[in-house]
């Protein structure tokens, strides 16, 4: 087996959490590693566009000014196109095992995992041309390319506005955005929802000018709406919109619009796969599939030496991320003994930036619940595992057959068995088995495997999984 | 606590074992009710490869079993409206050098005297037979009664099957613990109320030595831990079940510690399950990614172009182990009215439907086709008079 790198401290994500986690544990003197499985730094926030195939690349030079020095700092070894395919506890600290078959001991862990973006399906979903936000951004930001012409973008949460705005400033004609949320009145009663919206002025006016870039191109924005299907005879060609009743169970008003590409995503779900291989306590999401780390002031789990920072903790945004990285950086340094002289702000000053960023992202979850009835435009033919082609009648069947959690719809149905292990599926199939079993999300849990967080060569496997 | 009337027989577990066991006793004209605190197949049924093996039985009684239960698999297969991919895919046993391959024939030898089928398989034919293996295997013993099924949609089925026939299913629902009725059957306290009935059959897995003790006896099932590695869907590149000769040795090791083999072999929808590990350690479920590590290294050894597969999940689940390695199947000696059908060990699928036959003739007072005395629980029971002594 290959000799292990050793480092102080791991960073699992190349995001802005993690980008800020590496560069605090490396201001305080420690060697930091830092993993990511896309070949630049950044993440989905600053994914940065990838030019060559094989080494070269700069893999900061397209960053903010404040995360280049982590491309030239000696106290940072880069581990990108790579992926974390198992961690565990060993003598003395942490042991990771990568997919390029490399292990990294060190003494304390950031998790900063991100997250996965949260599908509903509908008939059409599985044609070429539908896509999530997320995939539409990334081949924007990755590759300079467009995801279609004339695209609809729907879904919920604030996410939608950037990805339509930056599609529209490369060229493309937004035929509408839907967002499925309806702002009434009384929400904005709802306790914290109003402090917290004002609590950052920033990101309100950051929403204000995605806005503005919309409406400037004529660009209908829609509140109550939803893409109910989609259809085409190879690829995405025309999108039915529907305004739906309140709990979606339905809707009262409908109409296709000619696009070739839909991207429809109804905000984030954790990725929690490494968090449960450390065996991290978790929390349950409120009325949201999927659970986060449960975190302490300092980003510390109920794992000594493993901290997390970013949407592993709850999804609150990049801004958040970033404070929550700088935090975990620190406590990461603290916990394998450097604290030498600190730079950068006082964390007293970080923690209340951060929990502004916090009930900011509170309010907006408030605004944006996922209505319970939303199974009502699946057909019984509309596959809900992609992989797999699980279709939506032969989940109710397997329910109906005495499946009460989503384990035992997958034993019944191969829903989730297929190469994404339901990354994409398992949330909203946790959603609509609760709905059909009666039950609630925790009690139908979820897909996640704790012992292979990523598709990992055997190979890779046999040669670098020793005795624990 | 009298208890009403629920059935004729409760069954507590809606597995495999228990599935078989309410179809058979519905079958039989009794009135059967089936209890389970997870919903069908929620443990051991649905943690392993849905094996139904002849190959890796000792010549005894567990053959004498499985043998039956395969014709049984058969009928239930042709007789039942429903599709759980039972295939006869075939077994190869697969011996690295010369000792190995006098070990194996000389089991298959003993298996053939009681009606197995099985071939010996030289190198030439073993490459025809197994393109993919590696080049250096000495031989095989190929038995083709070997079969694979899926054992959610099997006990699903059989669920459904015995629902038709009027068995009750009350799923999600814990059986605490119970008594002996006054007269005849037993009464057991469940989340759902108090339920009565003349006989109780305990296929609860490795979960059955709890329930015994519920139940005011004991039988000494303990769960034994084993872990499958899943690989990425690819074209038919393994034919049959194919396994190292050591893995009937890995059956019958007690130690605590790790015993594995390689066990390879493709599902319907193209995915490679890879085991088998075998560990004592109670009902923890942490990943021991340890045990993914010796599985590759030993699936690599019989099919080196695995090397670049990609696994894309690990199961892990617990077997319900007896002392001796056979099943524990017949009345319980202490407590009337009690029935054990547990103690498979790995190879509950395979052996469900002829224990179910048997717990079905005995508890029906009729003659089981197979004799059942050495499943029965009463081997375990101190001597008479043993008590005493101590």
């Amino acid at each position: 087996m290959t000799p292990p790198l050793s480092v102080d401290v791991a960073v699992i994500g190349g995001g802005p959490a993690g980008m800020a986690a590496a560069s605090a544990a490396t201001g305080l003197g420690c060697r930091v590693g830092l993993v990511d499985s896309y070949p630049l730094l950044g993440g989905q926030v600053h994914r940065q566009a990838w030019r060559r195939l094989g080494a070269g690349q700069d893999p900061v030079a397209g960053l903010p000014r404040r995360f280049r020095g982590l491309g030239a700092d000696p106290g940072v070894r880069l581990h990108l196109g790579s992926s974390v395919w198992h961690a565990r506890q060993v003598t003395g600290g942490f042991e990771l095992l990568l997919t390029t078959g490399e292990s990294v001991h060190a003494g304390a862990v950031v998790l900063a995992t991100g997250a996965v973006e949260l599908v509903l399906p509908f008939p059409g979903w599985d044609l070429p041309g539908a896509m999530t936000p997320g995939a539409a951004q990334a081949l924007l930001k990755g590759q300079g390319r467009l995801a279609g012409r004339r695209v609809v973008v729907a879904g919920s949460g604030p996410f939608l506005l950037p990805v339509a705005a930056g599609l529209v400033r490369a060229g493309a004609t937004v035929v509408a955005v839907a967002e499925a949320s309806r702002l009434r009145p009384g929400v904005l009663g709802r306790p914290g929802v109003w402090r917290g919206l004002s609590s950052s002025p920033a990101k309100l006016a950051e929403g204000a000018g995605y806005l503005s870039a919309l409406l400037r191109r004529r660009v209908p924005l829609l509140a109550g709406w939803a893409v109910t299907a989609c259809r085409g005879r190879s690829q995405v060609e025309e999108v039915r919109l529907s305004r739906l009743a309140p709990d979606w169970a339905g809707w009262d008003r409908e109409r296709w619009v000619r696009a070739d590409t839909c991207c429809v995503g109804y905000g984030f779900v954790p990725s929690m796969e490494l968090a449960r291989a450390l065996g991290c306590g978790e929390r349950p999401r409120r009325g949201l599939p999927g659970s986060a780390v449960v975190v302490g002031p300092d980003q510390s789990t109920s794992t000594g030496g493993v901290f997390a920072a970013g949407e592993v903790c709850g999804i609150s945004g990049a801004a958040a991320a970033e404070l929550e990285g700088l935090l975990a950086g620190r406590a990461a340094a603290c916990w394998v003994g450097k604290r030498g002289g600190r730079p950068g702000p006082p964390t007293a000053s970080v923690r209340r930036r951060l929990a502004r960023q916090r009930s900011f992202a509170v309010a907006l979850e408030q605004l944006g619940r996922i209505g319970a009835g939303w199974t009502a435009w699946l057909e019984d033919e509309t596959p809900v595992c992609r992989c797999e082609e699980t279709t939506w009648a032969k989940v109710r069947q397997a329910v109906g057959a005495g499946a009460r959690d989503l384990r035992g719809v997958r034993g019944l149905t191969r829903a989730g068995m297929g190469y994404c292990q339901g990354r994409v599926c398992g949330p909203a199939l946790a959603l609509a088995v609760a709905g059909l079993a009666g039950r609630g999300l925790a009690e139908v849990g979820d897909l996640a495997t704790r012992s292979i967080a990523w598709p990992v060569p055997l190979g890779t496997i046999a040669h670098s999984a020793g005795p624990g | 606590m009298t208890g009403r009337h629920t059935a004729d027989v409760i069954v507590i577990g809606a597995g495999l074992v228990g599935a078989c066991c309410a179809l058979a006793l519905s079958e039989a004209g009794m009135e059967v009710c089936v209890v389970d605190r997870r919903g069908p197949a929620g443990g051991t049924s649905a943690a392993g490869e849905g094996n139904v093996l002849v190959s890796d039985k000792l010549a005894g009684p567990e053959l004498a079993l499985a043998l039956r239960s395969r014709r049984l698999w058969d009928e239930l297969g042709s007789r039942l409206p429903l599709d759980f991919e039972l295939e006869a895919k075939g077994g190869l046993v697969v011996g690295r050098d010369e000792e190995e391959m006098a070990a194996i024939g000389d089991l298959a030898d003993r298996q053939a005297a009681m009606g197995v089928e099985v071939e010996r398989l030289g190198p030439g034919d073993l490459a025809r037979a197994e393109p993919l293996l590696a080049p250096d295997l000495a031989g095989a013993a190929y038995y083709p009664q070997d079969a694979c099924l899926q054992p959610m949609l099997a006990t699903a089925g059989l669920l459904a099957a015995a629902d038709r026939a009027g068995a009750r299913l009350m799923l999600g629902i814990e059986a605490a613990g119970g008594t002996a009725r006054s007269g005849a059957g037993m009464t057991i306290s469940t989340s759902a109320g108090v339920l009565g009935a003349g006989a109780v059959v305990n296929a609860a897995g490795p979960w059955s030595g709890e329930v015994a003790r519920g139940l005011g006896s004991t039988i000494p099932v303990k769960p034994r831990r084993g872990s499958i590695l899943v690989t990425e869907p690819l074209p038919l590149a393994v034919r049959h079940k194919v396994y190292e000769g050591d893995y009937v040795a890995a059956v019958v090791d007690d130690a605590s510690s790790l015993a594995c083999s390689a066990v390879v072999e493709a599902t319907r929808s193209g995915t490679l399950l890879i085991g088998s590990s075998r560990q004592f350690v109670g009902f923890d479920a942490t990943p021991d990614v340890g045990v993914l590590g010796e599985l590759a290294r030993r699936a690599l050894r019989l099919f080196p172009f695995l090397s670049r597969v990609r696994a894309l999940r690990t199961y892990s689940g617990f077997r319900p182990a007896s002392p001796d390695h056979l099943p524990i199947i017949g009345a319980d000696p202490a407590v009337p009215g009690l029935w054990h059908a547990t103690g498979h060990e790995g190879a509950g699928v395979g052996l469900a439907p002829a224990t179910a036959e048997l717990i079905a003739a005995l508890v029906t007072g009729t003659t089981p086709p197979v004799d059942p005395g050495p499943f029965s629980p009463s081997r375990f029971a101190p001597a008479p008079g043993a008590r005493c002594n101590g």
